[in-house]
């Protein structure tokens, strides 16, 4: 099962299914994190708490980040998965964790972005 | 609607404020006789003062003082609460876990001070669920100060 996403001007981007509709998530591997999604695109969302946490930034700003739970259609399956949202973001993340069992192919000549299972 | 000055040396901390007010239960959070959510706003951004935050004042904002006293207190309690986690995981969680589990996350249960490893959040909460523990969980990446790095500089 493979995905395919978008360049979203000069950056990788992939658009998932959360429930009420589709977010755009740019894709971050400087991000070690699974989903972030600013905190004023996930009212909306059907978010199970889990717990806080504090991210650091790239500037070393500590974030603090409420971590809840959420499912999404993710290569063929419906899976739950770890989604942090903060007031200090502004755009939503797709980062290493989401992709630890992947294999992520980010073509810039051609601007293409292919997320697939991992063949190991 | 009732408003508190928040002293400017508290700037920094109004990011987590806003995170934990979001985890206390409905009748903390809300005023009973008025409906009202307590929060906090910012103003004055045109003046930035120089501090590290890029408005000038800040303020609680409630429909009374006890609302606003009430949750001041429980957010409060809360950071200390968080606080005691971290000192937990770098004077007694550190030397124990990072040599086996470097790179996992940990769920330290907020109060008790109580801790679950796991490959991500919902791995370890669910281990601390399973376990019978329903308190408020703080996440940490062993061998890590935080849970996450966002390398990338954002707008």
């Amino acid at each position: 099962m493979r995905m395919n996403g978008h360049f979203k001007d000069e950056e990788p981007a992939i658009s998932l299914d959360v429930g009420p509709r589709e977010i755009e998530f740019l894709v971050d591997t400087g991000f070690t994190g699974g989903l972030m999604i600013p905190e004023v695109l996930a009212n909306d969302l059907d978010l199970t708490y889990v717990g806080a946490g504090e991210f650091q930034s790239a500037t070393g700003q500590p974030i603090p980040v409420s971590t809840y739970s959420m499912e999404i259609n993710w290569l063929g399956r419906r899976m739950r998965i770890p989604v942090v949202t903060s007031t200090e973001v502004r755009e939503p993340l797709l980062g290493g964790d989401a992709l630890r069992d992947c294999c992520l192919t980010i073509d810039y000549a051609l601007r293409t972005v292919l997320i697939a299972g991992s063949s190991r | 609607m009732v408003r508190e000055q928040i002293d400017p040396s508290d700037f920094t901390r109004i990011p987590w404020f806003r995170e934990v007010i979001k985890t206390l239960p409905e009748e903390i959070r809300v005023c009973g006789e008025h409906g009202e959510v307590v929060h906090i706003e910012e103003s004055d951004f045109s003046s930035n003062p120089g501090s590290s935050a890029p408005f000038g004042e800040a303020h609680w904002v409630g429909c009374s003082k006890e609302a606003i006293h009430r949750v001041k207190l429980a957010v409060n309690k809360t950071l200390k609460e968080i606080d005691r986690a971290k000192q937990t995981y770098q004077l007694e969680l550190a030397r124990r876990l990072e040599p086996n589990h470097h790179g996992a996350i940990v769920a330290i249960e907020l109060g008790t001070n109580d801790y679950f490893v796991g490959d991500d959040e919902l791995d370890a909460s669910e281990k601390a669920r399973d376990a019978g523990h329903e308190g408020t969980l703080f996440f940490l990446r062993v061998g890590s100060p935080y849970s996450h790095r966002l390398m990338t500089p954002r707008r």
